[in-house]
This record gives C-alpha cells, structure tokens and sequence, in this order.
C-alpha cells in the first residue's frame, strides 16, 4: 500500500475514531479577545522603521530614563536608611542643649543667606548652559530633596541632634557644589 | 471572496501594511488559542503572538513559499510560546500541580457559558479543563488538530514531528481525554457503541 493511501485510511480512520470528541472541541473554537494587542505590535513595528536618527534618539532616551531610575532608587534607599537611623536615635537625640541649638541655628541661618544669594545666579547659569551641567543640576537636585526631608524631620522634632546636622550638612554641600560651579569660567 | 494568505504576503513583501493587518485579523484567534494551551497564563500567550506577528514583518522577506505559510508562521508562534515557556519552567511557575490545577480551573472558566446548549457548554468546558491537564505535546497536537483544524501532517509540520509520532501524541490524547469525558461522550451524545478501551500505557 503505498504512503499516501496509507495516510489517507490513517486520516480518515482516526476522524472517525476521534469524531465523538469533534463536536465539542468545535465549541472551543471562539474567538479570542485581546484589547490592545495590536497597538503592541504596531509599536514594536516601528522598531524596523525607525531611521538611525530615532534609533540613536531612543537609545539615549534610554539611558537618561535608566539615569533617573537610577537616581530614584538611590534617593529611595537614602530616605529608607535615614528614617530607620531616626527612628533608632530618636529617643537618644533628644538631648540638644539650647546653646547647641542656638548655636546650629546660626549656622544654618548663615548658610541660608548663602544660598538665598547664589542660587539664583547659579539656576540662571544652569538654564544658559541648557543642559550642558546636568550633573551639577542632578546633584543639586539630590541635595535640595534631601534637604527638604531633613526639614520636615527637623520640624517633627526639632531638639534631635542629628537631623539638625544633616539639615546643615546637606545645604552646606549645596553651597560648596554652587559655589565651585559659579568660580569656574563660563 | 478572501485573498489568500500567499497573496497577502506577496503584498506584505512589497510594503503593503494592510495586507499586515489583514493577516493579523485572520490569524490572531487562532493563534491565541494555540499560544493558551501551551503557556497557561494569558498575558505570556499574548507577548508570543505579538512576537510570532513581529518575526512576520521582520522575516517575510525570508519566506520562500516552499512550504504551506500556515505552517511556517505558526511554528514561528509555536516556537516563541515554547522559548517563554522555558524562561517559566527555570522559574518553576511551570509544570508544578499547582501551576496544572490552575491552568485547568482558567481553562473551565473561559469556557464557561459560551453557547444556548447547557449541555454541551458543561461538555466544551470539561474538555477545555481536560486538554489542560494533558501532558504539553498531547495538549498541542490535540488543540492543532482537533480544535483549529488542521490537518495531522500540517500540525506535524508545525511541531517539527514526523506524523507518525504527531498521530501517536493525538491517539494518546484522545484515549485520556474519553476516560475523562466519558459521561458526556456516553451519556449526552450517544456514543458508547464507539467505545474503545483506553490505552493501558501512561501517557508521559
């Protein structure tokens, strides 16, 4: 017999032993529904139709937005360890004197000043060099939220000792970044 | 009447991105059910399909026409399931009872309420939770063949068997699949005169 005959009675012998269960696996045959899943392979077509322009553009999208998360899970995991140290020194920092305090205010009022008057000329330089000092601009950035995390610590307890110092050390490291970035020649 | 996939892919290869959507409309159900029997979860069977449609566009130029398109291009989604698949079973969220029972309880609840015939809905969704707990090449020939029709050497083809071993995995299929459906076979449907004993053999 040959192989084709054979396939033939092969096929039509197992449809009829298979037929009992035809009839309701044909009822499995529905369509199937999948909002979106177009829209996903249109964009992953525009891949193959980017030019090397986009495909450059994308690649450095890519590693900016790789940059920002980056930063964001560095800043995420510096606020986690600074609430757990506070939250360990809490009961232990409560122990600022008034002359200490006093003395942590002047300088911190000192430092303000400071900044109240460079940072203006810094954030004017920063927009002239249009993105030409975003590592500068970044680390500013890092600091200010830092320092705004010091400050509301600072304001639910303003006697511990080492939020103050944080509070102080942060804005002073703004200050020397400013200051370095404004005494190079632009 | 319908142009024939060759044709659209003719018009795919000079550019024509209706033809490209046109293809997807005609394929996508198919292929989403194959891609669900082989990878349980819905949102991987998806990602293999959109993979297979963009192997498409990115290979058509490849395609030859020496064999059926059909089979050429689901093998391509076949493939792309089973290279997920993979990833899933390093994982371990594959192929532990767990993962089975789950695959199987999905598998009934899309099945559920599809049809007018109460009967034969509760038999569609007995098999749908069966062919789930089918070893996985039992489970793929069964669906290609029995459920999206093809043929036993297309579905072969696709699977990159020899018919003989792909009509050995249906047989095993069908054996297991009426010793669990046996009430709806015998009782429902009237078929008990076209009983054959099971395989005494465990299908693996």
């Amino acid at each position: 017999m040959s192989e084709r005959r054979r396939n033939k009675r092969d096929t039509e012998k197992a449809a009829r032993e298979l037929e009992p269960l035809s009839s309701i696996a044909a009822g499995l045959r529905r369509p199937v529904e999948a909002p979106g899943l177009w829209d996903r392979i249109e964009q992953d077509l525009g891949r193959f139709r980017q030019t090397p322009a986009a495909l450059a553009l994308a690649r450095r999208t890519r590693i900016r937005r790789i940059a920002v998360s980056l930063a964001a899970a560095v800043w995420v995991a510096g606020v986690t360890i600074l609430f757990a140290t506070l939250d360990d020194l809490r009961p232990a920092q409560v122990i600022m004197e008034e002359d200490e305090s006093a003395a942590m205010d002047a300088e911190q009022r000192r430092i303000e000043e400071e900044l109240a008057r460079v940072e203006p000329i810094f954030r004017k330089r920063i927009a002239e060099e249009n993105g030409a000092a975003s590592l500068v601009a970044g680390q500013v950035e890092y600091l200010d939220s830092n320092i705004e995390m010091c400050r509301l610590a600072h304001e639910a307890n303003r006697l511990n000792r080492g939020v103050r110092r944080s509070l102080i050390d942060c804005s002073k490291k703004k200050m020397e970044i400013i200051h370095q970035y404004l005494a190079r020649d632009h | 009447m319908p142009e024939p996939d060759e044709a659209l892919i003719a018009d795919l290869k000079s550019g024509d991105l209706d033809a490209y959507r046109e293809l997807y409309e005609r394929h996508r159900d198919r292929m989403l059910r194959v891609a669900t029997r082989i990878l349980p979860n819905r949102a991987d069977a998806e990602d293999a399909v959109q993979e297979a449609f963009v192997i498409l566009y990115s290979k058509v130029g490849s395609f030859g026409g020496r064999s059926s398109f059909v089979t050429w291009f689901y093998r391509i989604v076949v493939n792309a399931c089973l290279k997920i698949r993979k990833k899933r079973a390093r994982a371990h969220e594959i192929g532990n009872p767990e993962a089975l029972e789950a695959a199987a309880a999905q598998a009934a609840d899309r099945a559920s309420g599809c049809g007018a015939d109460p009967a034969l809905d509760e038999a569609v969704q007995a098999l749908d939770r069966e062919i789930a707990l089918l070893p996985l090449r039992q489970r793929t020939v069964f669906s290609l063949s029995m459920i999206e029709g093809f043929s036993l050497k297309e579905t072969a083809r696709i699977l990159g068997l020899k018919a003989g071993t792909a009509r050995y995995h249906l047989f095993m299929a069908r054996d297991r699949l009426r010793v669990r459906l046996r009430p709806f076979l015998g009782e429902r449907f009237g078929r008990d005169q076209e009983w054959i004993p099971p395989s005494t053999e465990r299908p693996h």
